[in-house]
């Protein structure tokens, strides 16, 4: 022990801050590993100097951040972090899902209000009319309690969630709103995630750290349907919502796309 | 038995002399806040164990009769919950993503950087890390039991199999 301390030190003397970041950019990598599976083509938008720059609080101007655009099927989105919500339910109901699955050109709002930072700094949110999946990181053991409480967040931050007919159930395509967890779960727990998951369009993925990285687990997945109305136009040729054809592109857009409009600078 | 106080003074873990000696420098090197988290990890483990032993739990009398001590146990929470707490998370953001994200084109998140040479002193402090569970003769897998009673159960499952 003594030598694998000394010749590990650096990786062991990671702060909570790191660590936990380093869960969320794992699953974050998950995430985009298991779009590339699904046929979507993945572009990594506003680099700065070749570094993905990844936001790591909602108080970030997200214009400044890294994001990843996916093009598939049934339209253009992105992939973004820590972008606050503005709930459906009510104006005021505002919070930060870890990873955020955009309509692509989402608008950010950024206003200032009052009540935030007495009002010297930006609060930046998206609408929750714009999210097609919010996803959550837990680097800890699944427990009831969370799992439960992920309901909340599917409830809150998905305007399509119970009936709307944005998004479609789907044998390929995104990954519906997933709770990521790092501990494995007991016999009793897995059977309770398997009801959840049946009876809500949601997947809890446990056992991250044990290496569940695939996401194969993950059985809800959806296809967005509400691209005109949410003026997301699909793109031209490609089969709307079957469901089982490969969603590949003959022509991956690889072309500099241009960053998510934030409103009210 | 000794009690032993941490930094913050709150959690005291019990952790015999030799079992100490072992932990110490890995702990040691932890940042503060994530060793007290490890800490209390390893506390609660402890914990359950003596709850189990009070209560006669067939697990636990199992394998106490094929030679697994409180110490040997111990060793396991320590390896177990530096692995859960620290290692799994940051192992896990060494595997590459797509378009050679983490790896050619490093993430920058905050101060920390997490590239394709992160990755690489991950993947070795991984290594040495399983080398040296193997050679403790300890199951890779139950680095991966949450609590006290997963670990017995696991060892108890292993050491009923190879009986």
């Amino acid at each position: 022990m003594t030598k694998f301390a000394a010749n590990h030190q650096l990786v062991l003397s990671a702060t909570e801050r790191q660590l936990s970041a380093a869960f969320e950019i794992a699953c974050l990598h998950a995430l985009l590993r298991f779009y590339k599976r699904q046929g979507y083509t993945l572009t990594l938008e506003n680099l700065k100097a070749n570094e993905f720059r990844y936001l790591t609080s909602p108080s970030g101007n997200p214009a400044n951040f890294s994001y990843v655009t996916l093009s598939g099927q049934d339209g253009e989105f992105e992939v973004r972090q820590q972008v606050r919500v503005e709930s459906h339910v009510a104006s005021d109901i505002r919070f930060t899902p870890d990873i955020l699955v955009l309509l692509k050109d989402s608008t950010i709002d950024a206003a200032t209000n009052a009540d935030f930072a007495a009002g010297k700094r930006k609060l930046f949110s998206v609408k929750s009319d714009r999210v097609v999946a919010a996803h959550e990181c837990k680097s800890m053991n699944p427990f009831p309690e969370l799992m439960v409480s992920f309901v909340g967040m599917l409830v809150t931050a998905h305007s399509w969630y119970p009936n709307g007919t944005e998004v479609a159930p789907a044998s390929k395509g995104h990954l519906a709103p997933t709770l990521f967890v790092g501990g494995t779960a007991r016999a009793l727990h897995l059977k309770m995630i398997a009801a959840m998951e049946a009876s809500y369009r949601l997947n809890i993925v446990v056992g991250m750290h044990s290496g569940t990285w695939s996401l194969k687990s993950a059985k809800n997945k959806l296809l967005w349907q509400g691209s005109k109305a949410a003026g997301n136009p699909p793109i031209a040729g490609a089969p709307q919502s079957s469901g089982n054809t490969s969603m590949q592109l003959a022509s991956p857009a690889k072309t500099k796309r241009a960053k998510s409009t934030v409103v009210g600078k | 038995m000794i009690l032993i106080g941490t930094s913050n003074g709150h959690t005291k873990r019990r952790m015999t002399p030799s079992v100490h000696r072992i932990a110490d420098p890995v702990l040691r090197s932890l940042d503060p806040r994530v060793r007290r988290g490890v800490l209390r990890r390893i506390a609660a483990m402890e914990r359950e164990l003596a709850f189990l032993a009070e209560r006669e739990d067939d697990n636990v009398n199992f394998i106490r009769t094929r030679g697994w001590s409180d110490e040997r146990l111990q060793v396991l929470f320590v390896l177990n919950s530096v692995y859960q707490q620290v290692l799994g998370p940051i192992q896990a953001a060494a595997k590459e993503g797509p378009e050679g994200l983490g790896s050619t084109i490093p993430v920058k998140h905050g101060t920390a950087s997490f590239s394709r040479k992160t990755a690489g002193s991950v993947q070795a402090a991984m290594k040495d890390f399983l080398v040296m569970v193997d050679t403790l003769k300890l199951q890779r897998s139950w680095l991966h039991s949450n609590t006290c009673g997963d670990v017995v159960f696991a060892v108890a499952s292993f050491e009923r199999a190879v009986e």
